[in-house]
């Protein structure tokens, strides 16, 4: 078996605790002797640290009645749109 | 309201502004990492949502679809930039020796100096994420950033639970591989910075 890559591709359902029970006994007992897999665990664990606290960047001033005035510029008719809406609405 | 009516807040400029214009930008901000990209898509995302409100029968909260709408946006707008090619994530963003042993792993979680650097980690995070290819930047910017729960990202994205998650995985490894290469950069260079200079000695 090779754990290394098994033990990569299954670090988010380790994490999330979705291993099935046969499999968590063997990726933890690989970790505690594989100092390469650990770090990989511990840096994938950090990168989620830094998402989670990674802060939104505030809006810039003005930037709602811009918003505002050009629903208002599209709606009167005065700023014509392409109509290209595509699938996404559906 | 009726199944068969528009939700009123899709109608309303002013309503729609309050309510969602603000998760609107921050993710539009997110997905394109520069104020005036976010303020085109929040801008094209707004008409959009109010030009076609009639064809959004659902009763609830219309977040899901405000979503797609927003990530469709900035979908197109990267297109029509013509940004770099985004990373490749085909395969597992991790080496492996001819023993499929994990080889060039460095410890990133235990430096001391990770706290002093966190500022310069976000923004290499930042700019990291918005390198990522479009679904797996959907995929982070939905579960990570926005705290949007696994089953109803995978659904705003068109893909089964099992397809959205190995996208979350494998951006995450990319993302912890962006900060192994900002570490190897950074003790370089201060080793560089400490080292004599040539001649000094002459």
């Amino acid at each position: 078996m090779n754990l290394c890559r098994e033990v990569a591709e299954k670090l988010l359902k380790f994490r999330d605790g979705e291993l099935a029970e046969i499999e968590e006994p063997f990726i933890r007992e690989h970790l505690q002797y594989c100092p390469s897999c650990l770090d990989l665990l511990n840096g994938y664990d950090e990168v989620c640290d830094v998402l989670h606290r990674l802060k939104p960047v505030g809006m810039p001033p003005g930037i709602m009645d811009r918003c505002k005035e050009k629903m208002r510029r599209v709606l009167a008719g005065e700023d014509p749109l392409e109509d290209d809406l595509g699938s996404c609405c559906e | 309201m009726t199944p068969d009516a528009p939700h009123p807040a899709l109608l309303d400029p002013d309503l729609l502004l309050e309510r969602y214009g603000e998760r609107i930008y921050r993710v539009a901000r997110r997905m394109t990492n520069s104020d005036a990209d976010a303020e085109d898509v929040m801008q094209n995302t707004l008409i959009k949502i109010i030009r076609k409100a009639d064809s959004y029968r659902g009763e609830s909260d219309p977040m899901g679809w405000i979503y797609r709408i927003t990530l469709n946006e900035a979908r197109e707008l990267h297109r029509k930039r013509k940004r770099r090619p985004a990373v490749s994530l085909d395969a597992l963003p991790v080496d492996f020796d001819e023993t499929q042993h994990a080889v060039g792993v460095s410890d990133i979680a235990g430096r001391p100096d990770r706290a002093a650097m966190a500022g310069e980690i976000d923004e290499r995070i930042r700019q990291a994420i918005e390198e990522l290819p479009d679904g797996y930047r959907e995929a982070v910017v939905l579960f990570d950033l926005e705290g949007v729960p696994y089953a109803e990202a995978a659904q705003l994205m068109g893909l089964s639970l099992g397809g959205f998650k190995t996208r979350l995985h494998r951006a995450r490894l990319h993302l912890r591989a962006v900060l192994e290469t900002f570490w190897k950069q950074h003790d370089e260079s201060a080793k560089d910075e400490s080292a004599p200079a040539a001649g000094d000695d002459a």
